[in-house]
């Protein structure tokens, strides 16, 4: 027992030496209107209107995919995977995005903290920005 | 321009009016298309040729210089390093990469312009697998060897500490533990481990890149950058300091930390360079 707390604290050292990178985050305002529900790999995350919540870009195992479903609709947007021209940022700091009540997704400045108003951040769209629906289903 | 724009409903790439492809090369690639379909009479013994060959600019980025040729952009580095940089990451790591063949062409006219204008949207390649590995010609140069084995004392470790997690990782894997089964692959200038449990994201230790968490070589990092494509600016790194890499990561974490209240604050030199865009081992 002891040599396996010796062996999980030598590996905890070493990532601590070695420096972790981390996977970019994506911190999305609700301002649709109604609540949005995001699917995730393994689980469901729900989006009060005038809310956020932060989760994992998606990356190429979810086909840069990301689904959302409001009311009976679900959606799909393909996000880019490149960023290289959004404006860099602290790196703790997530990418934060905006949903719009016409679906689209807006980028937003990194000091956003609320539902921001996105008229005014048309140069900030770059890199495919505002996401347009891929698809759109509906029950 | 050479620009290419996914149909979603076919799911295939068409090119846009305006494409100007160098030699008039098409998406249609047939067989021969890296020989210009023309096999008796031109080789590529490399198979690293492609039809594009005309450089058509050339830049710096600190201490490295970057020829751009088609939409492909190759850094030059210092120590004799070269990597090659596709405007998008080419995910095959089938040696492919650079070729500006496929999804690259989008964004490679961005990649390969130092204009400021706003980039075309680059839709994700019909042909990404998790990989996202880059083709680093590293490896060619006696001064990138030297570095390997400078080196290697680091990548000892490194392989030690993806084994383990890459054991661990396959327990977990066949008793439901884990959602993920661990690979491991060859890209990026490393051997890298993926879905490592011992990992939340990615790290170097010499020419190894462990990946876990979420993370991988084709997933985008907090730095906006490829996490692939930036643990593999830690290998250069290593390759430069050898068993100086360690200490300085954490001499540099620290200052980070303490200075910047951050491990990835800029204080920490060794993450400054991989940060940039495109990522390069150091910032000058």
């Amino acid at each position: 027992m002891n040599q396996l707390k010796c062996v999980r604290l030598s590996l905890l050292v070493l990532a601590a030496l070695a420096a972790c990178s981390s996977r970019l985050q994506l911190l999305l305002f609700n301002n649709s209107g109604d609540p949005v529900n995001v699917q995730l790999e393994r689980k469901t995350m729900l989006i009060a209107a005038g809310q956020s919540a932060q989760f994992d870009y998606p990356g190429p195992n979810e086909r840069w995919t990301l689904h959302i479903s409001i009311g009976r609709c679900e959606i799909e947007y393909v996000v880019p995977s490149s960023l290289e021209h959004v404006p860099t940022r602290p790196y703790d700091v997530p990418l934060k995005a905006q949903l719009e009540r016409d679906l689209s997704i807006f980028l937003l400045p990194a000091e956003a903290k609320t539902i921001t108003d996105v008229g005014s951040l048309r140069s900030l769209q770059v890199e495919g920005f505002p996401l347009e629906a891929k698809s759109r289903t509906c029950r | 321009m050479s620009a290419l724009a996914r149909d979603h409903v076919t799911d295939a790439f068409a090119h846009a009016a305006n494409d100007d492809y160098i030699n008039g090369g098409s998406c249609n690639r047939t067989k021969y298309s890296y020989v210009d379909n023309n096999p008796l009479t031109l080789t590529d013994p490399t198979g690293f040729d492609d039809v594009i060959t005309e450089v058509t600019g050339i830049r710096t980025a600190g201490a490295s210089l970057q020829l751009v040729f088609g939409g492909n952009t190759t850094t030059y580095t210092s120590f004799g390093m070269t990597t090659d940089v596709t405007g998008n990451p080419n995910f095959g790591g089938d040696g492919s990469g650079g070729s500006g063949s496929g999804a690259s062409a989008a964004s490679n006219t961005g990649a390969g312009s130092n204009s400021d204008s706003a980039p075309t949207p680059n839709p994700p390649s019909q042909n990404e697998t998790p990989q996202g590995n880059q083709n680093p010609s590293s490896g060619s140069g006696p001064l990138d060897l030297l570095g390997k084995i400078w080196n290697l004392p680091n990548t000892v470790i490194g392989l030690v500490y993806g084994s383990i997690g890459y054991a661990v990782g396959w327990a977990m894997y066949e008793t439901g533990l884990q959602a993920q089964a661990p690979g491991i692959t060859i890209g990026n200038n490393a051997i890298q481990f993926t879905d490592n449990p011992f990992v939340a994201g990615g790290l170097t230790i010499g020419n190894v890149e462990i990946f876990g968490g979420g993370g991988g070589p084709g997933v985008l990092g907090g730095d906006n950058n490829l996490m692939g494509l930036h643990e593999m600016q830690h290998t250069f790194q290593g390759q430069l300091l050898g068993p100086l890499y360690l200490p300085s990561n954490l001499l540099g974490g620290a200052a980070g930390s303490v200075m910047g209240g951050s491990w990835h604050a800029p204080q920490t030199w060794n993450e400054v360079g991989p940060k940039m865009h495109p990522p390069q081992p150091w910032w000058w």
